[in-house]
């Protein structure tokens, strides 16, 4: 039976011993010799302290893959191991993921096939959702005609990313962007390697974009990760879509 | 002869040409004046001058310029003449001379500008034709990497007397657009802003079964992993065998055309990293 799956934005911080964490969950499970019942063991204990009935949020999945060759497997083993694991007595239970990590995994790996987005919870992505369209639209007429947007501060930090990503050298920058949407917050050492990218760039690139506040540092899990911020995610969305032909949000529409 | 151009040297007839001729270049000049007007409001909200939805812009003005061009050459030909005749000219018997200029003067026209026209009025009837075509059935667009008559690059715009190809060397190139009607036209993207990419890997023909499912894995997995990937579009893998090689062919979808040698190059370069980290035997190598 699918899981019943929250689509969330922000990228929250993950606490250090949070058990309802997914990365958590799984951090524990793959330690044993039985992942599937150590997963449903976890669960029943979560349901315990919560008592039946009040919904059970599994929060991160989406932090437990990164867009990297050989770095799927944890997600997969997870999320087929849950649908095994979760049984009548445990629900109410959603699994929280990054709406951007969710589009993702639905266009590349099917696994919207397993995780299905709950009809019974307004998730904080569909909430936001027809603000961000309406943003993107705007953009889309500041840009082709140059009409101001009606949302504070829009033109002006698209106007700083647009400083950015527009070159056509920025083909790191755009890879960067893309990167943070789809694996969530990262050290620059992930992104290097996650693109490969020569020594020290995402040194320089990172704090640049943090300057302009397209991404915000944060100490999580013993290492400084750099998210993409709330305000910037129009500006992003769209400077990629423009840029990139990425658009993730149009996979998401379908869902 | 003399009474044929009597009768065409009528102030009608002048009214219809100079419809015509208004009809050929004022809705380029308005155009043009719009295209000015836009630019000046970008630039007073601190944008540059290049535009980042190039594509999608210039594809929707091309179509709105072919349409309303096509709309007023249509109406200056062949619906001018009627209206001249019947507001201008009535019933009234005294005037029958002039309404027989003016017919005169249409007929001539439409022969003229379908058969023995100059090679200009050729050129941009062909064209207006073509981009009026291109309006409504879109076999190519501005923005599609093409192939027209040989030459393949994007399309940077559709003018009705050129269709200009930029190449991957950044030549640019000049076709002419009436001469597009009886070419192949080939686009790689159809409009859409991701194309198909297909890409090959060869292994040495000793690789084993566990080695091809791991090459085949790996690809999967490079392909996915890159940033420029389509991921609402499908993949395939497939192997085949050449007499030197196993060679497995992916086809998967560049979510920007553009970016098409880019998205190849991580894949590849993905590829080769984990073939060698693994140890996986690559065509012409030797087994040891």
């Amino acid at each position: 039976m699918p899981i019943e799956t929250v689509l969330t934005v922000g990228w929250s911080i993950i606490a250090d011993e949070d058990t309802s964490d997914a990365t958590h969950i799984h951090a524990m499970a793959i330690e044993t010799d039985n992942y599937t019942a150590k997963i449903r063991e976890m669960l029943t204990t979560l349901r315990e302290q919560i008592g039946p009935d009040k919904p059970l949020h599994i929060k991160s999945t989406g932090r437990l893959f990164r867009r990297r060759t050989g770095h799927f497997s944890a997600i997969k083993k997870f999320v087929t191991a849950s649908e095994k694991a979760i049984e009548a007595t445990l629900r109410p239970i959603f699994y929280e993921i990054d709406a951007f990590s969710y589009a993702f995994l639905k266009g590349a790996k099917n696994l919207d096939a397993i995780l299905r987005e709950s009809s019974q919870t307004t998730s904080s992505f569909r909430q936001n959702l027809p603000q961000w369209l309406n943003d993107i639209k705007s953009l889309e007429e500041f840009e082709r005609e140059g009409i101001m947007p009606k949302t504070p501060h829009l033109a002006e930090n698209y106007l700083e990313l647009r400083r950015v990503i527009a070159q056509h050298s920025a083909r790191d920058e755009r890879r960067t962007l893309t990167t943070l949407l789809v694996s969530g917050p990262s050290t620059s050492e992930e992104i290097s390697f996650d693109l490969g990218m020569a020594y020290g760039l995402s040194d320089r690139l990172l704090p640049m974009l943090e300057q302009i506040q397209v991404v915000k540092g944060r100490n999580e899990q013993g290492a400084y990760r750099y998210a993409l911020t709330m305000e910037a995610l129009p500006s992003v969305l769209f400077g990629l879509r423009e840029t990139m032909g990425i658009d993730l949000l149009e996979v998401l529409s379908g869902v | 002869m003399e009474e044929m151009i009597n009768k065409l040297l009528t102030w009608p007839v002048m009214i219809y040409l100079l419809i015509i001729t208004f009809a050929f270049f004022v809705p380029e000049r308005w155009f043009e004046h719009q295209r000015i007007k836009k630019a000046k409001r970008r630039q007073l909200a601190g944008l540059p001058a290049d535009n980042l939805m190039n594509v999608t812009e210039t594809l929707s003005q091309t179509r709105f310029e072919a349409q309303v061009q096509s709309l007023v050459f249509i109406l200056a030909v062949i619906v001018a003449p009627f209206m001249i005749g019947m507001f201008l000219l009535g019933d009234d018997s005294n005037r029958k001379e002039l309404r027989d200029g003016l017919a005169l003067a249409f007929a001539g026209m439409l022969v003229w500008s379908l058969t023995t026209g100059t090679d200009v009025a050729k050129a941009f009837l062909g064209g207006l034709s073509f981009r009026t075509l291109l309006a409504f059935r879109k076999p190519i667009q501005v923005g599609d990497r093409v192939t027209l008559q040989e030459h393949s690059g994007k399309v940077i715009s559709i003018g009705t007397f050129f269709v200009m190809l930029q190449t991957a060397n950044d030549d640019l190139i000049s076709i002419p657009t009436h001469s597009l009607w009886s070419s192949v036209l080939i686009s790689a993207n159809a409009g859409e802003r991701y194309s198909l990419c297909v890409m090959d890997f060869y292994l040495a023909s000793f690789a084993t079964q566990a080695q091809r499912q791991q090459a085949e894995d790996i690809i999967w997995d490079a392909i996915q992993a890159s940033p420029y990937l389509e991921v609402s579009q499908p993949m395939q893998i497939y192997l085949s065998q050449t007499p030197t090689a196993i060679q497995l062919t992916a086809k998967a979808y560049v979510a920007s055309t553009y970016n098409e040698f880019l998205f190849k190059s991580d894949v590849t370069t993905a590829f080769l990293n984990h073939a060698a980290e693994k140890d996986l035997p690559l065509s012409h190598f030797l087994k040891k």
